[in-house]
């Protein structure tokens, strides 16, 4: 919205306006901290679980489907493992493969979307027909059908999905460069002489990277949910192991004797997800208001 | 000239759509050959594998033809609703999908129903009511909400609600009207919690972008009413956009109701998916998948073509999207 | 002071801040103003000066976050605090707003002549009418804004032109009868000649209903044609006011008078361009002072101690300056030599080298019943050192030919050469051939805000440009600071980012940027059409200063035939995409084409004639 403009048709934004836009200079919310405080936990659990929790597997059936005590903090399942532990060693999971899929996601649609924004031609063309193809398909059925076909667990679950997360990253990094090219600091760059690569990689890219990191958080979250929901329908992790999906799945037995079994799992799940998606809203906030407006 | 383009428009989507399932479906029918193992043997399923039942299997899946001519035959069958015969049971896959795709379209209606009914309004308050309580109270939600995964959401909802409460039951589709409704009502909002989010965002955006128009600006200062201001400004012009969050409400559901049915034990399309893949039965998987695709493909079809009614700039243009 | 009794409209410290952030700014701080039945007054600033934000305020219209404090009696009632009930009575009936873009101002969902059906349902009369009659009386009243053709009532706003559409707009607002109609920069997105024919209008409908309009404009021309009284504001404070004629004639204040004078002249060319120093404030909290103290030429230390509101300085005038008294000769001597300044032919050396010439040149976009002319047949030359323009209405092609030239579009046919080199071949030109090219042909960009990368400092991205010289093989490469200095900025402004920047300093970046490459031929795409006035002038002498210092050839591209004048030697006139006229800058003053002449026609002049006879009646 525009109130009052100066001669001719790009008009800056008018003072009053700028100055209601800019934002104030926020401190991250308790929202935001405990989402970065519980995303740290999940990083310790992940990479150091196995040593934290060393006897999380093991059984012991004479101590099963206890409830919340000091030794067990959630309860204990079906076969006597402490619910706890083994919400701490299935961070390792929770975190690895979306890591890896966002992380992916996220080059590959740099790539591709910045080729296939700014080169356009014959290879932009092939690079949307595929994002095209693969956004009309139902992602998940199609994970769902080729896991469950091909076999091949929790890794082969992450390429699937990986490869399912990246047409989204693409759509968006191409959608960006498009309204980014036509600007004329990225026209000033080309009348200058300067390589096709040099006007992608160092003037399209920093102002397509806000937008381009919050869709990673996104994928994050996404990855971790359509993990998870691999490994409850028995199509990622292998039974039996310490994931969160699993141990959802196997929870549904003893479900109405313990819930502490599911709930435990279920919102580790739930809070993780919402911790991303908060970080992710954040980041994108302070990167797109730092310095990185023209107007 | 208007009518012209709108045909061409709806001839656009309607080729779009018809590559789409070609191009699925082959991908579809490939798994038969990618899947490890022979063929033959994961056709055969339960029964013995002696020389005869085997060149039985291949002729009757025409597996000695060359691939395209078997994808073909396949294919031709299929729009003939012939889709095969499962693996384990011997029914026929058609037969078995016209049994399970009733619990499945009443949950997806009824997710539909919920997530519109309550993802609008909540949207529409939101977008109207920005920066005040009641936007950051349903942005909060909704933030929180489109990050629980379904199964989750369902699980805490049957130890509330079966367990702990014993209002609702936790599984089972139940018989006859009022019970299956009754035993639909926890899948419905597991699967809705995602979809009520993703229309309140969308709801939200739109109508914060229409409100901060000049249009709207110019309405209030010429003195249209308050009421025709929110419905033929606000509301009709936040439409548009709200009609891609239906689409894609539609076939998040009909996807996402894969995991749900598995969560409540529902029989279902999805279950039987789950179950056939786990069992290896291809026919079956082959079978389902082609069938929520397809839904799926009509889904984004129709949403396409209801822009037409909404917004008069595509018919005229025939504008793409 | 007139009688009350025909008074419409009070405003007395109207005062609108705006908080953000814990804090309040203050965007217009106590204005006055009144306007009598009948009456048409202007409200002149540049971007920031607050008077958009003032008029909203009148209809309780501010964005949210905004209040507005003050008085302000619309018919006896208090605008300011009445609750949303009454004003529901206000808008409308009372008073009513037409906006700036007629592309944004309709309901993009609804036909046409329900806009105007569904504002004429709320008064009784109408109310009572059959659908037919209220069908025929919205023709009519799109017959009375000069729309004749009744289909256009079926028609959907997208379906219509910019100039159609705000004669929509301006039915629509009209509508409702209202007493008072505002007008807020209600030609600016629209080319000369529809402003021009959207102005008539606006006046003679104002005098056959005897309405009274608040008019705002950033343009001080269009304010003295249209208006009774003038309002000049400056950062949210009112600087002057008084009649049209007079404060055309004897700006009582500094900041009027350099307004007037940065008003490029269109029937002469200025050796130099007399400028406002400094650029405009940004939104500060409520301060004390003249507001225009720190570019005022007169300035003493008293003016930003004490706040001066407008006070009156008879003959219904009034000024905001504390020293008005003891300046009032030193203001009309200067506005004297600003009126008769030392002119300076054109000079240009026509026996130089040709270094760019089209022959026949067309440019098409899309292929087959589709495609588009941008251009066609256009034949031009451009010798070295000289300074060309090209002038057009939006629509004309002179953007696209301009791009052609460094190589953002290219040509579909005929014979392009830039420097020796044939540009129609494109991307098969050989590398030597491009980095001549680019060496040698820079390009300035229209919009300021975002020809600058935000990520990089001022002195990356011209470090940058200096980079792509030393690799094109110039060896008198120029440093960061040589460029700065030659475009007028400090040192420091290495380290700062564009956001950090106002626009008139951006630009001048932007001029840094190209020369950095040292051009022969600089491509200068309406350098300053998005500036305020008080600003362009800098600019348009910064660009004659490089080129007498350098001896860079200029393409001037512009729809502002005042631009023109003070530029360039040589002038071609696009129209469709067609040369229509072309020869020295003189033809500005006896044109042969009959575009070139509309053209002229509708530069806005002060005087009110040029706003044609029909807004001659009634006006004393």
């Amino acid at each position: 919205m525009s109130i009052e403009t100066t001669a001719g048709t790009e008009a800056p934004a008018p003072l009053a306006f700028r100055a209601a836009r800019r934002r104030r200079r926020r401190l991250p919310s308790i929202a935001v901290l405990l989402s970065i405080a519980y995303l740290a936990c999940i990083v310790v659990a992940g990479v150091f679980g196995p040593l934290l929790v060393p006897h999380a597997n093991v059984q012991s059936l004479t101590d099963g489907l206890q409830g919340m005590s000091s030794q067990h903090w959630l309860g204990t399942d079906d076969l006597g493992r402490d619910i706890f532990e083994r919400v701490v060693l299935g961070a390792r999971t929770a975190l690895y493969g979306p890591l890896l899929i966002a992380l992916g996601a996220f080059v590959i649609g740099c790539v591709l979307g910045l080729t296939a924004g700014y080169v356009g031609g014959i290879p932009g063309g092939i690079i949307m027909r595929w994002v095209d193809l693969m956004y009309a398909l139902p992602g998940v059925l199609v994970a769902i059908v080729a896991i469950g076909v091909l076999g091949g667990g929790y890794w082969v679950a992450v390429a699937v999905i990986m490869i399912l997360s990246a047409p989204y990253d693409t759509r968006l990094v191409r959608a960006v460069t498009i309204e980014q090219k036509g600007r004329p600091y990225v026209e000033a760059a080309r009348t200058l002489g300067m390589s096709r690569s040099r006007v992608m990689f160092r003037h399209l890219l920093p102002n397509v990277l806000p937008l381009a990191v919050s869709q990673a958080f996104l994928s994050f979250a996404f990855a971790l949910i359509n993990l998870s929901a691999l490994s409850f329908l028995g199509l990622g992790s292998t039974p039996g192991s310490a994931d969160w999906g699993t141990m959802l799945a196997e929870s549904q037995a003893s479900l109405l004797d313990n819930p502490l079994i599911a709930i435990g799992p279920a919102l580790a799940i739930i809070f993780a997800a919402v911790s991303v998606n908060v970080l992710g809203d954040y980041v994108f906030d302070r990167l797109s208001t730092k310095e990185g407006r023209n107007d | 000239m208007t009518l012209r383009s709108t045909l061409r428009y709806v001839l656009g989507r309607l080729a779009g759509a018809a590559v789409l399932l070609v191009v699925y479906s082959f991908g579809i029918y490939s798994l038969l050959a990618l899947a490890p193992g022979d063929p033959v043997r994961l056709l055969l399923g339960n029964l013995p594998a002696t020389p005869e039942t085997m060149d039985a299997i291949r002729a009757r899946y025409n597996l000695d033809d060359p691939f395209f001519v078997q994808y073909w035959n396949w294919l031709t069958d299929a729009l003939h609703l012939d889709l095969g015969q499962s693996v384990l049971t011997g029914q026929d896959v058609s037969s078995a999908i016209m049994e399970r795709a009733g619990v499945t379209v009443q949950l997806g209606l009824l997710t539909f129903l919920i997530t519109m009914g309550l993802g609008i309004p909540l949207g529409m308050l939101a977008g109207l009511r920005r920066g005040r309580f009641a936007d950051r109270l349903v942005s909060q939600l909704a933030m929180f909400s489109v990050s629980a995964p379904s199964f989750a959401v369902g699980i805490l909802l049957i130890i509330v609600f079966a367990g702990q409460l014993n209002w609702l039951p936790s599984i089972g589709a139940g018989e006859g009207g009022a019970d299956r409704f009754r035993h639909l009502v926890l899948p419905a909002v597991a699967l809705s919690t995602a979809t009520i989010a993703l229309v309140v965002r969308y709801t939200r955006t739109a109508v914060i972008e229409v409100a901060g128009q000049d249009y709207i600006i110019a309405a209030r200062a010429r003195g249209v009413k308050p009421s025709r201001l929110l419905f033929n400004y606000v509301l009709r012009n936040s439409l548009v956009p709200v009609i891609t969050a239906a689409g894609v409400v539609l076939s998040f559901v009909m996807v996402g109701a894969v995991v749900v049915e598995a969560t409540f034990a529902l029989p279902g399309l999805g279950s039987l998916l789950v179950s056939a893949v786990q069992q290896k039965d291809l026919p079956i998987v082959q079978g389902v998948t082609l069938v929520i695709a397809a839904t799926v493909f009509l889904i984004n079809l129709v949403t396409d073509l209801a822009y037409l009614a909404v917004d008069p700039r595509i018919a005229v243009d025939g504008a793409s999207r | 002071m007139t009688e009350h009794a025909t008074r419409l409209l009070d405003v007395a410290g109207l005062t609108i801040g705006l908080r953000a952030g814990g804090e309040e700014r203050v965007l217009v701080d106590g204005v006055d103003l009144h306007l009598d039945l009948g009456e048409t007054i202007g409200i002149v600033g540049e971007s920031g000066s607050g008077k958009s934000l003032s008029v909203r305020s009148l209809l309780q219209l501010l964005p949210a976050g905004f209040t507005a404090t003050g008085a302000a009696q619309l018919s006896g009632v208090n605008v300011l605090t009445a609750s949303e009930r009454d004003m529901r009575r206000v808008r409308g009936r009372q008073a009513s707003m037409i906006l700036q873009d007629p592309f944004t101002m309709l309901n993009p969902l609804m036909r046409v002549g329900r806009h105007l059906e569904e504002v004429l349902r709320e008064k009784p009369q109408y109310r009572a009418m059959s659908k037919p009659e209220r069908a025929a009386e919205v023709l009519r009243r799109l017959e009375e804004v000069g729309i004749t053709d009744p289909s256009v009532a079926r028609r959907y706003p997208f379906q219509l032109s910019g100039g159609m559409r705000q004669r929509v707009g301006i039915a629509a607002t009209l509508a409702t009868d209202p007493a008072l109609i505002i007008a807020d920069e209600p030609t600016t997105a629209l080319d000369a000649v529809t402003q021009q024919e959207i102005l008539e209008l606006l006046i003679s409908i104002q005098r056959q209903r005897h309405m009274s309009m608040i008019m705002i404009t950033h343009d001080l021309r269009v304010a003295f044609a249209a208006c009774d009284r003038v309002y000049v504001m400056y950062a949210g404070a009112m600087m002057e006011a008084g009649p049209s004629d007079e404060l055309s004639r004897s700006p009582r204040h500094p900041y009027t008078l350099g307004l007037l004078a940065s008003e490029p002249p269109l029937d002469r060319r200025l050796a130099r361009l007399p400028v406002i120093k400094g650029e405009l404030p940004s939104v500060r909290a409520r301060e004390v002072g003249c507001r225009f103290a720190d570019r005022c030429e007169w300035a003493v230390p008293a003016c930003s101690e004490e706040t001066v509101r407008l006070a009156p300085i008879g003959d219904d005038r009034a000024s905001a300056c504390l020293r008005v008294d003891e300046i009032g000769s030193d203001l009309a001597a200067r506005f004297e030599t600003v009126e008769h300044g030392a002119e300076e032919p054109a000079l240009q050396d026509l026996s130089a080298p040709v270094i760019v010439s089209l022959d026949g040149v067309s440019k098409q976009y899309g292929h087959g019943s589709g495609a588009v002319t941008a251009l066609a047949d256009v034949s031009l030359t451009i010798r070295q050192g000289q300074a060309v323009a090209l002038v057009g209405e939006s629509g004309s092609g002179k953007t696209t030919l301009g791009r052609c030239l460094v190589g953002l579009e290219s040509v579909t046919q005929g014979a392009a050469e830039v420097f020796g080199i044939d540009i129609t071949q494109g991307s098969r030109l050989p590398r030597t051939d491009v980095r001549a090219w680019r060496s040698k042909v820079q390009y300035v960009f229209q919009d300021p805000y975002s020809s600058l990368n935000p990520r990089m400092t001022i002195g990356q991205t011209l470090a940058e440009a200096g980079r792509q010289a030393a690799l094109f093989g110039d060896t008198r490469v120029l440093s960061v600071e040589e460029v700065l200095e030659r475009v007028g900025l400090r040192p420091q402004y290495a380290a700062r980012r564009p956001s950090a920047l106002s626009g008139g300093e951006r630009q001048r970046v932007a001029i840094g940027r190209a020369l950095a490459l040292n051009p022969e031929l600089l491509i200068c795409d309406e350098p300053v059409s998005a500036l305020d006035v008080s600003v362009q002038a800098q600019v348009l002498n910064l660009l004659n200063d490089i080129r007498r210092e350098t001896g860079i050839a200029l393409l001037f591209i512009t729809h502002d035939l005042a631009v023109v004048r003070q530029v360039a030697d040589t002038v071609y006139v696009l129209e469709k995409g067609r040369v229509v006229e072309t020869g020295s800058a003189e033809i500005l003053d006896s044109p042969t084409s009959g575009y070139t002449k509309q053209l002229l026609e509708a530069v806005p002049r002060t005087s009110s004639d040029w706003l044609g006879k029909r807004s001659q009646m009634g006006k004393s």
